[in-house]
C-alpha cells in the first residue's frame, strides 16, 4: 500500500465530525495512526472520555468512510485509552474551530 | 495502547423521547393552570397550587430526569441497562399516574391522589429496581454514579412520604409536617442532588472541560444529604446548608468552565449558568423570610436548568436515533444545525423575566407561558421527520 493511500485515508478522516463539537476527529486529536496491514487498514484512535456516548457511531463512521478506499478489504478501528487524550492533541486548525485565541 | 471494546446500551429512543414529550406537556398545563388561577398564590395548601407543584415536580422534572437517566446511566457507567425495554412500562406507569393524581388534587378527591399516587409510585420503584441493578453490575464508579444513587434513593422515599400524606387524608392519622419532609425529599434529595450529580457530568461534556476533578461535587453530596437530615433532626441548619449547596454548585460549574476546551458557551450551559443564579437569591429570599418569591425563584432555577439541558440531550438522542448510521455515507447535521439557538435564546430571556415578574405579580406567568412558545418550536424543530 502506498503512502498516498494512507496521506488520502487522512484527508478522508477530516470528514468525520464530531456533532456536538462540529470539529473533525481529526482535528480534535482522537485518531492516533493509521497504517496498512496487507489489504486491512488499521485506525487506531481514542475519544474525549471513556463512556462517551459516541463510542460506536464514531468507530462506525470511520470505517465507513475509509471502506470506500481503492485496494482496502477490511477496515480496523482500533480504540484505545492510552494514551488518553489531552486537549494538546487538538489541531490548530481545531483550536480556531472551538474559539481558542 | 490499552484497547477498549465495550459497547453501551441505552433505552429505546422512544422512552427518553416519550418522557421528554410528556414532561412537556405537563410544564405547559403547570404553567397554564396557575397562570389561569392566580389566587392559588394565596396558600400552598390550595388545590391549584398542589396540582401545579406535582405538574411541574412530579411531571416535568422527574419526567426529564428519569428520561434522561435511561440515556445517560449507561454513559456515565460505561454499562448497558439491564432491561432496557423496562423504561416503556416506566414511562406507561408515570404517565397515567401524574394526571390522576393532579385531577384528584383539583377535585379534591384523595382517593385519585392516591391511585395517581400509586401508580407514579409503581413507576418510580420500578426505575429505581432497574437503576440499582445497573448501579451494582458496574465497574466503573464515580461521585456522580454516586449521586445518581442517591436520586434513585430519594425517588422513593419522596413519593413514599408523599403517599403516606395521600393516605392519612383518607383514613385519618394526617400530619402537616409530613408536607414539608415531603417537599424537602423532593426538592432536595431528588433534584439538587442531581442537578448537582448530571449537571457536573453534561457540564463537562457540553463544554469539553478537561482535568476537574469532582472533589466539589463530592463534598457538595455530604452538604445536601445533611440538608435534608437537618430538617428532621435541626431545622435552624437547613437553609444555611442549602445555601452552602447552592455556592458549592455554582464553584463547580465555574471550575469546569474555567477550564473548558470548547470556548463559546452555547445556549444550554448560559440556561444552566443562569439557573444556578436563581437558585442562589431563591435561597437567599427563603433565608430571608420571601418564602413565595423564594420558592418561585427556586421553580426558576428548575425550569432554566432543565430546559437548558434539553436543548443538549434531546437534539443528540434524536441524532443518534436519525443520523448516526449515516455518518461517513452522506452529510449529516451537527447538533448545532438542528435547531435555531436564536429560539431557544428567546424562550430564555422570557423565562427569566417571567420569573422575576412572578416573583413580584402573578401576571408574570403569561411571560413564562409566553417563552414556553419558543420551547415548542424548539421541541418541534429537533423532533420532527426530515430527509438528512
Amino acid at each position: 500500500m502506498s503512502e498516498n493511500l494512507k496521506a488520502l485515508a487522512g484527508m478522508l478522516l477530516h470528514s468525520v465530525l464530531d456533532p456536538e463539537l462540529g470539529i473533525s476527529i481529526v482535528d480534535l486529536g482522537l485518531v492516533y495512526g493509521v497504517d496498512f496491514e496487507g489489504n486491512t487498514l488499521r485506525v487506531t484512535m481514542t475519544l474525549t472520555t471513556p463512556g462517551c456516548p459516541l463510542h460506536d457511531t464514531l468507530t462506525d463512521a470511520v470505517k465507513r468512510t475509509l471502506d470506500r478506499l481503492p485496494g482496502v478489504e477490511q477496515v480496523q478501528v482500533d480504540l484505545v485509552w492510552q494514551p488518553a487524550w489531552t486537549p494538546q492533541r487538538i489541531t490548530p486548525e481545531g483550536k480556531r474551530l472551538l474559539g481558542w485565541r | 495502547m490499552i484497547a477498549l471494546a465495550t459497547k453501551n446500551t441505552t433505552a429505546p429512543y422512544q422512552v427518553p423521547a416519550g418522557f421528554v414529550l410528556c414532561s412537556s406537556f405537563f410544564l405547559v398545563a403547570a404553567v397554564l393552570l396557575l397562570a389561569l388561577h392566580p389566587d392559588a398564590f394565596s396558600s400552598h395548601l390550595h388545590p391549584v397550587t398542589l396540582a401545579f407543584t406535582h405538574l411541574l415536580l412530579l411531571g416535568f422534572g422527574t419526567g426529564i430526569l428519569i428520561g434522561s437517566m435511561h440515556q445517560l446511566v449507561p454513559v456515565i457507567l460505561e454499562i448497558g441497562l439491564v432491561r432496557a425495554w423496562w423504561g416503556y412500562a416506566v414511562l406507561g406507569f408515570w404517565a397515567v399516574g401524574v394526571p390522576v393524581q393532579v385531577m384528584g388534587f383539583l377535585q379534591d378527591q384523595p382517593a385519585l391522589i392516591a391511585a395517581g399516587g400509586g401508580l407514579v409510585s409503581a413507576a418510580l420503584l420500578w426505575f429505581a429496581v432497574h437503576m440499582l441493578l445497573v448501579f451494582r453490575s458496574t465497574q466503573k464508579w464515580s461521585v456522580v454514579a454516586t449521586s445518581l444513587v442517591w436520586v434513585t434513593l430519594h425517588l422513593l422515599t419522596t413519593p413514599a412520604v408523599g403517599m403516606v400524606q395521600a393516605l392519612t387524608m383518607q383514613f385519618g392519622n394526617y400530619d402537616p409536617a409530613r408536607l414539608q419532609t415531603h417537599a424537602i425529599l423532593g426538592l432536595v434529595g431528588v433534584f439538587l442532588i442531581s442537578i448537582a450529580g448530571v449537571g457536573h457530568k453534561l457540564i463537562g461534556m457540553f463544554t469539553l472541560s478537561h482535568g476537574v476533578k469532582p472533589r466539589v461535587l463530592g463534598i457538595n453530596l455530604w452538604v445536601l444529604n445533611f440538608a435534608i437530615l437537618s430538617d428532621l433532626i435541626w431545622p435552624a441548619a437547613t437553609l444555611p446548608l442549602l445555601m452552602l449547596a447552592a455556592l458549592l454548585m455554582a464553584l463547580d460549574a465555574r471550575n469546569l468552565i474555567a477550564k473548558r476546551v470548547k470556548k463559546q458557551l452555547d445556549v444550554g450551559v448560559r440556561h444552566h449558568l443562569l439557573g444556578l443564579g436563581f437558585l442562589v437569591f431563591s435561597v437567599l429570599l427563603a433565608m430571608l423570610g420571601f418564602w413565595t418569591m423564594a420558592l418561585v425563584g427556586f421553580s426558576g432555577f428548575l425550569l432554566l436548568v432543565i430546559t437548558g439541558m434539553l436543548y443538549k440531550i434531546l437534539p443528540f438522542l434524536v441524532w443518534l436515533h436519525r443520523y448516526s448510521g449515516q455518518v461517513g455515507q452522506t452529510q449529516v447535521p451537527t447538533l448545532k444545525e438542528m435547531f435555531q439557538e436564536k429560539t431557544a435564546g428567546l424562550a430564555m430571556w422570557l423565562f427569566t423575566a417571567g420569573i422575576v415578574f412572578t416573583a413580584l405579580h402573578p401576571a408574570g406567568l403569561w411571560l413564562i407561558a409566553a417563552g414556553l412558545i419558543p420551547f415548542l418550536g424548539f421541541l418541534t424543530e429537533v423532533m420532527h421527520v426530515r430527509k438528512p
